[in-house]
């Protein structure tokens, strides 16, 4: 009830819950629209009108949408909430235009549908009003939104104007929109990748209104939210104005992405180049740490506890020396630590072990390759190798990891027929699902995908067109959604993967928080959890991102130097 | 019931309020995929920069 001249939050919620609900039934049900019967059924009048003020044009989605004809009883509960809610006149904040903008667009709705016997009084004409924002030097739609370029925050914006996403309701707001879709389609990707589904919703409507250019399947994505939206009334409204539009102009398939268009790499070269030297010193600082505890043979109880992290310590080592562009000191560590690494191997004895004992194993020739790259070579081993590949005999694996075979082979000198098309089509990246579906396990198996297919980056050439493509669209959406979450080894490959592109991502904003998790050791945290102080414990535990980061860092700044 | 049309007194912080609602900012805390530990050793396992997963060993060493 409005106690003392303020209405009780609680009144403010059910009665913003009850016009929701009231006008889904009307978008869906057939139920008639009553706003008057709905300010009737308000314990506090006063949280009616207050409702019916924000939610503001929707109130009309049923007359747009569905064919229901507006009475004046109900025009005038809207003219009502304009004079009991008075629009801002001189709208300077930003929720003051944001009010502003859905103020303007509910009035133009009331006048339509009316025919122009009803207005709501004291709008303010913000989408011609040039003045309202020309302190700012730009149109008032422009200074509200920002520049698309900055999807983000640009996003946050366009679902905050939600009520605008309706059908007839061209303007400044709609066609800043519908100029930037893959903006909006980055926005709403990162809103659902975040299950900040109020604002997915609230975007998914815009999604919905401009289906024949976003590049997202409008259909999949709000039934998606309908299937994890739960019961919040607003957000189902959203929802059901999003399917009415779409059930008025259906769009048959998820609309092409547009031509690819990275931006400049901007990292400066010190920062990319600090981060990769200061990791690999670490990893070389305490490499003695990763070393076997005894003596090891083709039989590993646990291959992930030493014998992987000397794999990807060789990785990161082989990278350094293949690229060329580090300093004398991250030179000598490289090969210092490669060297290492073959002393664990026994030379290439364990390798040439593994492989003849367990010929379907893949992973004694994905460790080969680091090596042979940098010289390391074992006859025996290759020569089994080559057996086993002209027998075929690999073990089944995930599709990604096909093609991480394929490239050791490939990389070793190994003759296989890989169809490396197929292979490619086979991946969750090859299949170019919705940037949406992706999740933290996925993420790894896409980076992955790209690294092998470009050799590490070395032929950017060998990622497909259209993959790349697919990259360049969605690539910054995954990069921001990780970061914010702080999972600095995916963060790391994902800007890895950035640095594998045929035009290069190598953005100054996204590698800034990446370098600035790196601690001042060298070591760089594998996520936001607090590293443990026990030398032995923080080496296994973020050893993994020293080498996404040596291996991010010097890709990336080789890039960078070739231009 | 008969609605009434006259003008109700609304408190200063019911502006702010709608101001305020009109213009509700994102989820303040993201909710991404992350990795789950309850299914950690698969997944580890399965991100493996190299080594591959589930391979079959040897029970003991040799």
């Amino acid at each position: 009830m409005t106690t003392g001249g303020a209405i009780d939050r609680t009144s403010r919620a059910d009665a913003v819950a009850a016009l929701a609900g009231h006008l889904v039934g009307a978008l869906g049900e057939g139920v008639p629209t009553r706003l008057a019967d709905f300010l009737d059924s308000c314990a506090d009048g006063v949280a009616g009108l207050w409702a019916v003020r924000l939610v503001g044009a929707d109130a009309f989605a049923p007359h747009l949408l569905a064919g229901r004809p507006l009475e004046g009883r109900d025009a005038a509960v809207v003219s009502d909430a304009f004079e009991a809610f008075p629009p801002v006149q001189q709208p300077v904040t930003h929720q003051q235009c944001v009010l502003a903008h859905r103020d303007q667009a509910t009035a133009e709705l009331l006048v339509r549908l009316t025919d122009g016997r009803c207005a709501p009084p004291g709008t303010v004409e913000v989408w011609e009003n040039r003045e309202a924002s020309a302190h700012l030097g730009t149109s008032p739609v422009d200074a509200l939104l920002g520049p698309a370029e900055q999807w983000a925050r640009w996003s946050v914006a366009v679902a905050q104007l939600s009520p605008l996403a309706l059908p007839g309701l061209d303007g400044p707001v709609f066609e800043a929109v519908a100029g930037a879709p893959l903006a909006l389609a980055r926005g709403t990707t990162r809103a659902v990748l975040r299950r900040d589904y109020a604002t997915a919703a609230r975007l998914v409507r815009w999604v919905a209104l401009l289906a024949d250019r976003v590049p997202l399947d409008a259909a999949l994505l709000v039934e998606h939210l309908r299937l994890h939206a739960g019961a919040d009334a607003r957000l189902l409204l959203d929802l059901a104005i999003a399917e009415r539009v779409l059930a008025a102009e259906p769009v048959s398939s998820r609309p092409a992405l547009p031509a690819p268009t990275p931006p400049v790499p901007s990292a400066p070269t010190a920062v990319v180049h600090d981060v990769a030297s200061r990791a690999m010193a670490w990893l070389h600082a305490h490499h003695e740490l990763g070393a076997f505890t005894d003596t090891a043979t083709a039989d590993l109880d646990d291959p992930n506890s030493v014998y992987k992290p000397l794999c990807e310590v060789a990785l990161a080592s082989a990278f350094v020396l293949r690229e060329g562009v580090a300093g004398a000191a991250q030179l000598r560590h490289a090969r210092e630590l490669l060297d290492f690494s073959w002393e664990q191997m026994r030379r290439g004895d364990l390798l040439y072990e593994r492989q003849l004992r367990h010929a379907l194993l893949t992973d004694p020739v994905e460790t080969y390759a680091s090596f042979a790259r940098s010289g390391y070579r074992h006859a025996a081993l290759e020569r089994v190798a080559a057996h086993s590949s002209a027998a075929d005999a690999v073990n089944e694996v995930v599709p990604n990891r096909r093609l991480a075979v394929a490239n050791a082979h490939r990389v070793v000198g190994i003759p296989r027929d890989d169809d490396w098309d197929a292979l490619t089509a086979a991946t969750w990246l090859g299949r170019e699902p919705e940037p949406w579906v992706i999740d933290w396990y996925t993420g790894y198996c896409a980076t992955h995908t790209v690294f092998h297919l470009t050799d590490w980056g070395a032929r950017p050439e060998g990622l497909p067109a259209g993959t790349a493509r697919y990259l360049d669209a969605w690539l910054p959406v995954w990069i921001d959604v990780w970061t914010e979450a702080r999972q600095w080894d995916l963060v790391g490959e994902l800007l890895l993967v950035g640095a594998c592109l045929p035009e290069p991502r190598i953005e100054a904003a996204e590698w800034a928080p990446f370098a600035a998790a790196q601690h001042e050791d060298g070591l760089v945290p594998r996520d936001g959890e607090p590293v443990s102080d026990d030398p032995r414990t923080r080496f296994l535990d973020h050893q993994h991102t020293a080498v996404v980061a040596t291996a991010a860092g010097t890709l990336a700044l080789s890039r960078l130097l070739a231009g | 019931m008969m609605r009434t049309l006259a003008r109700p007194v609304v408190a200063p912080e019911d502006m702010a309020e709608l101001m305020t609602a009109v213009a509700e900012p994102e989820a303040a805390v993201a909710d991404p995929p992350l990795h789950v530990p309850t299914a950690g050793g698969a997944l580890l396992a399965g991100l493996l920069l190299i080594v591959s997963p589930g391979n079959p060993t040897e029970p003991e060493k040799r």
